[in-house]
């Protein structure tokens, strides 16, 4: 069991197994950031939303989100639930199935998102690669409004039907240091998403059983970038995860708990004005 | 030459006034309205000793032109004026009556009057601006307002010039210009605070007094005395020292507790008593006030209208008979008063009215209103659009036509969406829960709601409005609502601790907001007390991607 853009530390497995990424797949990869960060417009989504640490992407939800893959082959099954912050009316379940061959990781998806008068159901698909010294992933999703209804023929239409294509880019820089950057939504039509999902860079540090992570996320519309800090802890099949963002400042925490080949992903952010968001999700393959 | 340049001046002020003859203290020569029979010229001894006028000659002088004196009046052989005495040569309309009653038929200025002794001497007075030095002795005094006179202050003042001993003052036949003693109300200056002050409600007083005399009265001279005059019989509301020294031309505000007045409408008078005041006349003065609410109320106001039809507010007659509006005005902050016209008959009980800047572009606006009902207000005092740095916007004010308070609004335009009027409900000033407004109906009630908060529509287009309604818990209550994307930015804040009523509802324009998911959060707290809510609704705002 490989994961690209291994560092040290909680996310990194095995425990201690940094690399150094030769010189021409490192341009290559730091080319595609760079290439990304200059195609990205404000990205939008949140349909595949996953309870994990932006510092330690893993598993098919992830890899459809923000389209950064890791190295654990083999079939997984996710399936996650969100209650955007205490909403009853707006809820996200989401199921993934996700594999990985030799270097290529790739992930289907669907999900459903609030009340049928003002929900979506999406459907996504990603499809990229991965070693050890980093790896990349485009993702498309397919939204469709729920009053539209069951019909099939409805995905054709004009209005209430929206795509969104982007993906992102990881690589391992040494010394436990691990750069990403993800644009979920390079290129948008139809309808529109929910939410923009700017372009989104990271670095994460990594020693023994502890990630560091921070990120920033690029302003959206005319206002400020987000920042993310986060820090997760593992120990055996248990993780930990804290991590705190602005506009306004916030918190969340997490916990991940995986045996013979089951994991299960709980997470909360407090919102000072809107209260909790919740995540759970549960996994089947992988490791927590 | 320094002792010649010494006396020169000396000799240049004893130019006015004759010695050891009496003098020229007050003219009055311009009375408001018709003169005749007002005017009057004082002289005044202010020698130890009496002084016969017999022979002595009053003549006015015509500023126009040189040498136009005309005889007036001439001291017969039994006219005198005793030490100190005063001896007054006026109209038959003049109080208390002259020693000498003569139609003068004085000029307003530039003119003059001028005393000629029988040996020769003579005193002149000037008053404006003079062409000839004939008829002024040194600068000539001032030209006085109508309603005042030309007064010597002190009465013995003789310093060289008319410009230096007269001044204008309220005219005292027969008194002191400069009475040793003498205390008084300024006129017109009395307020009362709250100015429509609710029954039971206490209200204060305040006025203007001001020492007139020359001698400096000590802190607990002077006495203020308040008395109402409500219909069920006079009642003495303040009696009490006041407590600050009034030095010689001092003049100080107070501000006393009257406690609570009798409801309806009254008058209050105000007196201050001075031991030895030399001029009582000046020691009174009075206001018509109002406790309680009047017979005609206020109950909507459109102060900022956006569709051209003029400024409007809506009244109501709470009384139990019918109302002749033509008997009542409008006004704002200003002096202004307009009065109704144009509508027709009496207003009845409970039943509303509309008074309108422009009443045929409010009839044109809205053509279902009964154009009996709707007046023209002339002349309309325009209702300001923003609040200055008290927090209101303008005052509204009814009056009856003798100035009687019926009802006063300060309104405050913050937080009001342009082209909304208030209107009362909910026991307070509201933006109206119609925005067009119900000119001559009564509000419109505000929708039922199932929860604390509620979207008009959940799914909305870009740029379209949105309109948001509450029902809180509480009378009155500070209301934010925010919105938030669905990353938890908040992106927007329709409304930031607006005043609001218990019931509500509320448009409000998306304007340039991206296409998403969002979240309206509202909170909530009431306006006096503990306690807070918050309710949040998701929004859709329907776009294309960009």
């Amino acid at each position: 069991m490989r994961r690209a853009c291994v560092i040290t530390g909680a996310a990194a497995l095995p425990p201690g197994a940094a690399v150094v990424p030769g010189p021409v797949l490192l341009a290559r990869l730091i080319a595609g950031v760079a290439l990304v960060a200059l195609a990205a417009s404000h990205a939008r989504a949140q349909d595949f939303s996953p309870p994990a640490p932006a510092g330690t992407p893993a598993g098919p939800l992830a890899l459809i989100e923000r389209g950064l893959p890791d190295t654990i082959s083999g079939v997984r099954i996710e399936a996650a639930t969100v209650r955007w912050f205490g909403l009853p009316d707006l809820a996200t379940r989401a199921l993934a199935l996700g594999g990985g061959w030799r270097t290529v990781r790739g992930a289907v998806g669907i999900s459903q998102t609030g009340d049928p008068e003002l929900g979506w159901s999406a459907f996504g698909l990603a499809l990229g690669v991965a070693e050890r010294e980093g790896g990349a992933a485009l993702r498309v999703v397919v939204r469709r409004d729920r009053r539209l209804g069951p019909a099939l023929g409805s995905w054709r239409s004009s209005s209430g039907v929206g795509v969104e294509v982007g993906g992102g880019v990881c690589v391992a820089a040494g010394a436990g240091l691990r750069l990403w950057a993800s644009a979920p939504q390079v290129w948008a039509r139809g309808e529109s998403p929910p939410l923009e999902r700017p372009l989104e860079i990271g670095v994460a540090y990594g020693a023994h059983d502890a990630t560091l992570w921070l990120s920033r996320g690029a302003p959206a519309s005319d206002a400020a970038a987000d920042h993310e800090a986060g820090l997760a802890l593992r120990s055996g099949p248990l993780a930990l995860w804290a991590a705190a963002r602005d506009r306004p400042l916030r918190g969340g925490i997490g916990v991940a708990a995986g045996a013979r080949g089951l994991v299960v992903r709980a997470a909360v952010e407090s919102h000072p004005a809107l209260g909790e968001t919740v995540r759970l999700a549960l996994g089947l393959g992988g490791a927590p | 030459m320094p002792a010649g340049g010494t006396l020169l001046p000396v000799l240049a002020l004893a130019l006015c006034a004759p010695a050891a003859r009496p003098l020229i203290a007050e003219v009055f020569y311009d009375a408001v309205g018709d003169d005749t029979g007002w005017e009057f010229v004082e002289l005044f001894n202010p020698g130890p000793r009496a002084a016969s006028l017999a022979g002595l000659r009053l003549e006015a002088g015509d500023g126009s032109g040189p040498g136009r004196w005309t005889l007036r009046w001439t001291g017969g052989s039994g006219d005198s004026v005793a030490a100190g005495g005063r001896f007054v040569v006026g109209g038959a309309k003049v109080e208390p009556p002259p020693q000498a009653v003569v139609t003068l038929d004085l000029q307003n200025g530039p003119d003059a009057v001028r005393l000629v002794w029988p040996e020769g001497a003579v005193e002149v007075v000037g008053y404006g601006a003079h062409e000839f030095a004939e008829y002024s002795c040194g600068a000539p005094g001032p030209d006085v307002p109508a309603g005042q006179s030309l007064a010597r202050v002190p009465d013995d003042a003789d310093l060289g010039s008319n410009a230096l001993d007269f001044r204008p003052a309220a005219p005292s036949p027969g008194r002191a210009n400069r009475p040793a003693r003498d205390v008084a109300l300024i006129a017109g200056a009395l307020a009362l605070a709250p100015a429509q002050p609710a029954p039971g409600e206490p209200a204060r007083l305040a006025g203007l007094v001001t020492n007139r005399g020359a001698t400096p009265l000590p802190a607990g001279a002077v006495t203020l005395t308040v008395t109402a005059f409500p219909p069920a019989g006079e009642r003495v509301l303040l009696s009490r020292p006041l407590e600050r020294a009034l030095a010689p031309g001092d003049s100080a505000a107070f501000d006393e507790p009257l406690g609570a007045l009798d409801e309806g409408k009254q008058w209050l008078r105000a007196r201050v008593v001075l031991d030895g005041d030399e001029d009582p006349a000046n020691d009174r003065d009075s206001l018509l006030v109002r406790c309680g609410p009047g017979p005609l109320e206020l109950t909507e106001i459109q102060f900022h209208p956006a569709a051209g039809e003029g400024e409007w507010v809506e009244v109501r007659n709470r009384s139990l008979g019918p109302l002749d509006l033509t008997a009542f005005t409008l006004s704002d902050r200003g002096t202004s008063r307009g009065v109704p016209s144009l509508g027709a008959g009496a207003l009845e009980p409970e039943s509303l009215a509309v008074l309108a800047q422009d009443r045929d572009a409010l009839l044109a606006h809205y053509p279902a209103l009964d154009p009996r009902r709707v007046w023209r207000v002339s002349p309309w005092s325009s209702l300001n659009n923003s609040d200055d740095t008290t927090g209101n916007a303008d005052l509204v004010v009814l009056r009856e036509a003798d100035g009687t308070p019926c009802e006063q609004v300060a309104y405050s335009a913050a937080g009001v969406p342009a082209g909304v009027p208030l209107e009362w409900r909910d026991g307070g000033w509201w933006p109206a829960s119609d925005p067009a407004g119900t000119p001559l109906s009564p509000p419109r009630p505000p929708p039922a709601l199932a929860s604390r908060f509620a979207l008009g529509s959940r799914r909305l287009a870009v740029g379209a409005t949105g309109h948001m309604a509450w029902a809180l818990p509480w009378p009155r209550a500070r209301l934010t609502v925010e919105l938030y994307d669905l990353a938890g930015r908040r992106v927007a804040r329709p409304i930031v601790e607006a005043a609001v009523p218990a019931r509500g509802e509320r448009d409000w324009p998306l304007g340039s907001l991206a296409p998403g998911i969002y979240v309206v959060m509202m909170r909530a707290r009431p306006e006096s007390g503990s306690g807070s809510l918050s309710e949040s609704r998701a929004l859709r705002i329907e776009g294309a991607a960009r």
